[in-house]
């Protein structure tokens, strides 16, 4: 048999199209295709009936692959934002040791008008770790509120009455710093009030403002000065032995010194424990407020960089969600090739066997 | 009759019942062209409708015509059958049984010289004929059904029409 050039197989589509035949082999090529084409064998009518038994089935209802392309994309965002909130989490809570540390944040954005200034304040006022606002417990407080106000000349009577407020509340000015530059201005205080003024003084710096931003984190040291009352009551009473056998009498003067060097190492123990319960009792009594005051359009330009930051945070999740698509990748991709060999060899090997069984003429009827 | 090639954009599901009677003569005409087998061809276009109807709920319009889908399972159907077939002879030639006759084709319409020729030919080559030139699907739609390239799919027809053509000029002169 002569293998079919090119030409046949362009030709003989074009006869199949209905171009007419140009030689008499094309010719005799056409005939038979018309011939078989008019040949119309049909089913019998067994099969016929057979057929029409068969009811309608069901619709489709399945939603196919789609549903995927939403989905992976979604669980690789929330896996990422979890990633990303996980390692945050870690540096605003601290718990062991008996302290327990509580940050409250509150984004630009949802006060930033001042209709709502009111009621913000109010909401602010009982906001700040509730659990932990006790104030029979020993608790310092960290706070930091910005604000925005309407030009220059209110950003200096905000600052003046932040100031007396302070002052009012028995605190006192740690720094401030107030700049002006054109129609904005910027003024940074740091204020010291005592810590049972704090929630008063939170209220009253509300007022003075469209607060922006807020943050307060409420760390309790109760633990750390019952630890520190404890030891020191210890010490003090081993002290108090040891100064009442040294008022014995009778004693040799190698106990005598031991006794006066375990008196000096005691007392020095129970000063240092002192010092440290003194420092955490300043700590807890007088609250550190961070107190940023600035004209709107200062604060617009600190909103652009807040944009900014959030651009920033979503590139972040989605090059956490690249890196753990990589690392999947990178472990699924072995097992992908060796998968698609093996679909490839097993799609292959049995294309050969149906080439094979339809090589033959004539398959054997069934019996 | 729904025919082959179709627009991709035709996206009206048509019902089951439908497609079972526009599409079951040509169903058949392509299994007695690849079992050249009267009897055997029946069998398998029930069996292909009974397939189809249990896969209906899968079949996609915008992917294939129906035509070219029932082919396809059709084609698996027969594929299957042969391998079974197959099986069991071997197991027979291990019990020494001898092969029973194989049935005459035939086709309606067609003449005895043309009848006997295709007769001759591979199951593979009356295969494309069927696709290609009985049932004129484009060479697209059937390479689709027979899971090879358009390239291939017109060489096997180029190559079944000439063996065809040579077999009939040897009846000829015969």
């Amino acid at each position: 048999m002569r293998s079919p050039d090119v030409t046949d197989v362009e030709r003989i589509e074009g006869l199949l199209r209905g171009v007419p035949p140009e030689t008499e082999r094309e010719a005799h090529l056409e005939g038979m295709i018309r011939e078989l084409r008019t040949a119309s064998p049909r089913a019998s009518r067994e099969v016929r009936e057979r057929v029409r038994t068969l009811r309608e089935p069901e619709p489709r209802r399945s939603l196919g692959w789609r549903p995927v392309l939403v989905v992976v994309p979604v669980a690789l965002a929330f896996a990422g934002a979890i990633f990303l909130g996980g390692g945050d989490n870690s540096g605003s809570q601290e718990v062991g040791g008996g302290t327990a540390a509580t940050e409250l944040k509150q984004q630009p954005g949802s006060t930033a008008t001042p209709e709502d200034a009111a009621g913000t304040r109010e909401a602010i006022v009982g906001a700040p770790a509730p659990t932990l606002s006790d104030t029979a417990r020993a608790q310092e407080w960290d706070v930091s509120l910005e604000l925005a106000v309407r030009d220059n000349r209110s950003l200096s009577d905000a600052s003046a009455g932040a100031i007396r407020t302070t002052r009012a509340l028995g605190g006192f000015v740690v720094s401030s710093n107030v700049t002006t530059q054109g129609s904005g201005g910027r003024a940074d205080l740091l204020l010291r009030i005592p810590q049972r003024r704090v929630q008063d003084a939170i209220a009253q710096f509300s007022e003075l403002g469209t607060i922006t931003g807020q943050q307060v984190m409420v760390q309790d040291r109760q633990a750390d000065l019952d630890r520190l009352a404890k030891r020191i009551d210890t010490l003090r009473i081993q002290l108090a032995e040891v100064r009442a056998q040294l008022a014995q009498g009778g004693l040799s003067e190698v106990d005598r010194l031991r006794l006066e060097l375990r008196r000096q190492r005691l007392q020095g123990e129970l000063n240092q424990q002192t010092r440290q319960r003194t420092g955490i009792a300043n700590e807890v009594a007088l609250s550190e407020f961070s107190l940023t005051l600035q004209t709107k359009r200062a604060a617009a330009a600190v909103g652009d960089s807040r944009i900014d930051g959030a651009v920033g945070d979503a590139v972040e999740v989605l090059s956490v969600a690249a890196a753990i698509g990589l690392f999947v990748l990178i472990v699924l991709a072995p097992l992908a090739v060796v998968a698609a060999l093996l679909f490839l060899a097993r799609r292959s090997l049995r294309r050969r066997e149906e080439e094979r069984l339809l090589e033959q003429p004539r398959p054997t009827p069934t019996s | 009759m729904i025919g082959p090639p179709r627009r991709r954009s035709d996206v009206n599901r048509p019902t089951f019942s439908a497609v079972a009677e526009d599409c079951l003569d040509e169903v058949y005409r392509y299994l007695l062209m690849l079992t050249a087998n009267p009897s055997l061809a029946d069998d398998l276009t029930g069996a292909t409708f009974e397939k189809a109807f249990k896969q209906w709920r899968r079949y996609d319009p915008r992917r294939a015509a129906p035509i070219t889908w029932l082919c396809s399972i059709a084609r698996t159907t027969a594929l299957d059958h042969f391998r079974a077939d197959a099986r069991r002879r071997r197991r027979e030639e291990r019990f020494v049984l001898e092969q029973p006759e194989a049935e005459e084709l035939r086709l309606d319409g067609l003449s005895p010289e043309l009848g006997a020729a295709v007769a001759e030919l591979t199951g593979a080559e009356r295969e494309v004929l069927a696709l290609r030139v009985v049932l004129d699907f484009d060479a697209e739609s059937a390479a689709r059904v027979l899971g090879v390239s358009r390239t291939a799919c017109s060489m096997r027809l180029a190559r079944a029409l000439t063996k065809l053509e040579e077999r009939m000029a040897a009846d000829a002169l015969a």
